[in-house]
């Protein structure tokens, strides 16, 4: 408001209070907000010489400077969306063992084929193929906001990639899907190829009932994986796969993480889940029973990583965390401060900031799936269906292609460390402690060209 | 870094282990707090600080929490308590942003004057804090020299000068179970060490970006990755390069 003109403090609350969305919004909030404007809002007034905003002397409030006016355009609207990059061609390079990172042979640009969300391409590995504007690319790397890519000779594409809808499916929706998995006399109008893996699915598994909830456990390389179906959506799913790992892990069946997609929620862990599900330790009923929302929903929300995903989404609707400014992609240098940090800091040193009460009541409108949940879980009591298998079935699939996108769980940050370290001191050293001696086996051709820092 | 974990770290400090390093005839001992212990001299060396870089960015009208000192100087307390140096040497850019030196809240001047008290304090300049007030306390050198050990703040000396230093804020990367954790790094070749970052909001470049990598003797880096209670060491072969790759331009 300020950009526009000086506001006055009282009127501009009677304004906004005057609208049907925010109807209810207290003075208190309303002066957190406008101090958060001003100076950032923090208890610690250590920003006051840099406010933003500031009481004239003839009490309305203006900017401090047409600065403010043109970063606040720079930045404007609040709706979050996928960053994209650009896909161009490029000529190949000399050096065509495509080693990732390789930096030697730095490439030619060509035309650009068009848009992809970057989210995709981070999970791409230099040398991996995909699909786009009808061509099979190979993935060479990224140029400040430029993927490039060039032509490859293979059919195929190793990386199929569906990114569907981010919304739940409706319940009722849902339930006419599990429907359809149920009934395969309604196949008929499902697409060949969709028909084909529903019955592959049928051979190598079992498709649920209606109202049953299949839960698959099956080893997949030197992991053990839990793949259940319930179809209540990503909200939902991501709240289960929570309270299912945290259950996992009083059970200590060791449980590394989880993705949950629409349809489905994968766990996976070091040990057997199959069998420890078939011992009774714990047994599905007990796992899946509905208890678990009233246990300690609180104390995970405080430390989830879900919640620090909300606030993310928080800090840069807000403007803490600046997006990229017209100009700023080409110096390489975007502010890459993390979130995550940021909320940790805040939330030991200040938790009613209003950005922290903006991501719990955030978190809690995405939680709302905690009543769809219940729902389900009551839906499905006595009707868990559990596969044993010896493979990943077809139904699968899609939620294990995730994988590979979320964060590591808590404590296995540690376990994989000891696992990677260990793993070197057998395999480099042996008994040798690695730094002694080497001073005298030294390569004096050997120069040193310093390259530029990170800051 | 863990700063926040401040309220466990008195728990935690019996059982933190010690990793030995030796650099040119001198033992050191890399902490899991990320900063260098030096036994015969009692010397600690933190690289890194980016003290009120939150200020910094405040002043270009972003907000982030005015906390990012507090915890580092917390951490930093906790350190020198466990560790009673005889002296502390900050290898550079200890401050984020030069044009704020005369800024510096009375809170963060009061605390780091605690810290210097009864210990020598060397700061060693940085590019983002290329000159320190002499109110700020300490002595304030280009580099320092230790016996054969050579400190400074960005790697210059020849490839035979035992030398350690800052800058790069290196991280290390592993893959395990097609899972990737990514952590703060000492990086060194036996001759040359890089201290990761000891400041609360410092990001991390991958010790495999050219920058870094071209420092070391070729296949003789190693990587030295902070855990919460002792320093997991990397072999080369496991070490990752960032997904989000970037290619010369």
């Amino acid at each position: 408001m300020a950009v526009a003109e000086a506001f006055d403090l009282n009127a501009l609350y009677d304004e906004i209070t005057s609208s049907e969305t925010y109807r209810d919004l207290t003075w208190e909030i309303y002066e957190q907000v406008v101090d958060f404007v001003a100076t950032g809002g923090y208890a610690l007034r250590s920003y006051e010489r840099f406010a933003k905003i500031r009481r004239r002397k003839d009490g309305l409030w203006s900017i401090t400077h047409p600065s403010v006016a043109q970063q606040y355009r720079l930045n404007v609207g609040t709706i979050v969306e996928v960053p994209m990059l650009n896909v161009r061609l490029g000529r190949a390079r000399s050096n065509r063992d495509g080693r990732p990172g390789d930096a030697a042979a730095p490439m030619r640009g060509g035309r650009v084929l068009g848009k992809v969300e970057e989210y995709f391409i981070e999970t791409l590995t230099p040398g991996d193929t995909f699909r786009f504007a009808g061509q099979v690319l190979r993935f060479e790397g990224i140029r400040e906001n430029e993927a490039f890519v060039t032509k490859s000779k293979s059919e195929n594409a190793q990386i199929p990639a569906y990114a569907g809808g981010k919304f739940p499916l409706t319940t009722y929706l849902a339930d006419v899907v599990r429907g359809m998995l149920a009934d395969p006399a309604s196949w008929d109008r499902l697409p060949g190829q969709v028909r084909a893996w529903l019955e592959i699915q049928q051979q190598k598994s079992v498709l649920p009932g209606r109202d049953q909830l299949l839960v698959e456990t099956f080893p997949r390389s030197d992991k053990f994986y839990l793949v259940a179906y319930p179809f209540e959506g990503r909200l939902a799913h991501q709240t289960l796969g929570m309270l299912l790992t945290r259950r996992l892990e009083m059970a200590r069946a060791r449980p590394l993480g989880f993705v949950a997609n629409d349809y489905a929620i994968a766990v996976w862990g070091l040990r057997d889940l199959g069998a420890l599900f078939e011992r009774g330790k714990p047994t599905l009923a007990e796992l899946f029973s509905e208890d678990m929302l009233g246990d300690d929903l609180e104390a995970w929300m405080a430390d989830s990583y879900l919640l620090k995903r909300t606030f993310r989404g928080c800090a840069v609707i807000s403007g803490l965390i600046e997006r990229r400014h017209p100009g700023q992609e080409k110096t390489g240098r975007q502010v890459t401060i993390s979130t995550d940090l940021i909320y940790d800091v805040l939330r030991s040193h200040e938790p009613d900031h209003i950005l922290l009460k903006a991501t719990r009541a955030d978190a809690a409108a995405g939680l709302l799936d905690v009543k769809r949940l219940g729902e389900m879980l009551s839906r499905v009591r006595g009707r868990i269906r559990h596969q044993r298998l010896k493979r990943v079935s077809p139904l699968a699939v899609p939620a294990m292609l995730e994988i590979g996108r979320e964060p590591v769980f808590g404590e296995a940050h540690e376990t994989l460390l000891a696992e990677a370290s260990d793993e070197l001191l057998s395999e480099a050293f042996g008994d040798e402690r690695p730094g002694d001696g080497l001073l005298e086996r030294i390569d004096p051709g050997h120069s040193h060209t310093g390259g530029p820092g990170p800051d | 870094m863990s700063a926040l974990t401040q309220d466990t770290a008195t728990q935690a400090d019996q059982d933190l282990t010690d990793t030995p390093l030796t650099l040119a005839g001198e033992t050191l001992v890399l902490d899991p707090a990320g900063a260098l212990w030096i036994p015969s001299a009692r010397m600690l060396v933190i690289a890194d600080m980016h003290l009120e870089k939150a200020a910094s960015f405040a002043r270009r009208g972003q907000f982030l929490p005015p906390y990012d000192s507090v915890a580092t100087l917390r951490a930093l307390a906790a350190l020198i308590e466990r560790r009673n140096p005889r002296s502390i040497l900050c290898l550079g850019d200890s401050f984020h942003d030069p044009r704020s030196m005369d800024l510096i809240p009375d809170p963060i001047r009061s605390r780091l004057t605690a810290l210097q008290r009864g210990r020598d304090w060397i700061w060693v300049t940085g590019n983002h804090d290329p000159d320190i007030p002499v109110t700020l306390g300490g002595e304030c050198v280009a580099d320092h020299r230790l016996g054969e050990l050579v400190f400074r703040h960005i790697p210059a000396g020849s490839s035979r000068t035992a030398e350690i230093a800052g800058h790069f804020h290196p991280a290390a990367k592993i893959r395990q179970r097609g899972r990737s954790v990514r952590r703060p790094a000492f990086v060194t070749d036996g001759v040359r060490l890089i201290l990761p970052a000891f400041g609360y909001l410092t990001g991390g470049l991958n010790v495999l970006d050219a920058a870094i990598a071209t420092l070391f003797r070729p296949g003789a880096m190693r990587s030295y990755a902070l855990g919460t209670r002792r320093i997991y060491p990397i072999a080369p072969a496991m070490l990752q390069p960032d997904r989000f790759s970037r290619l010369a331009s």
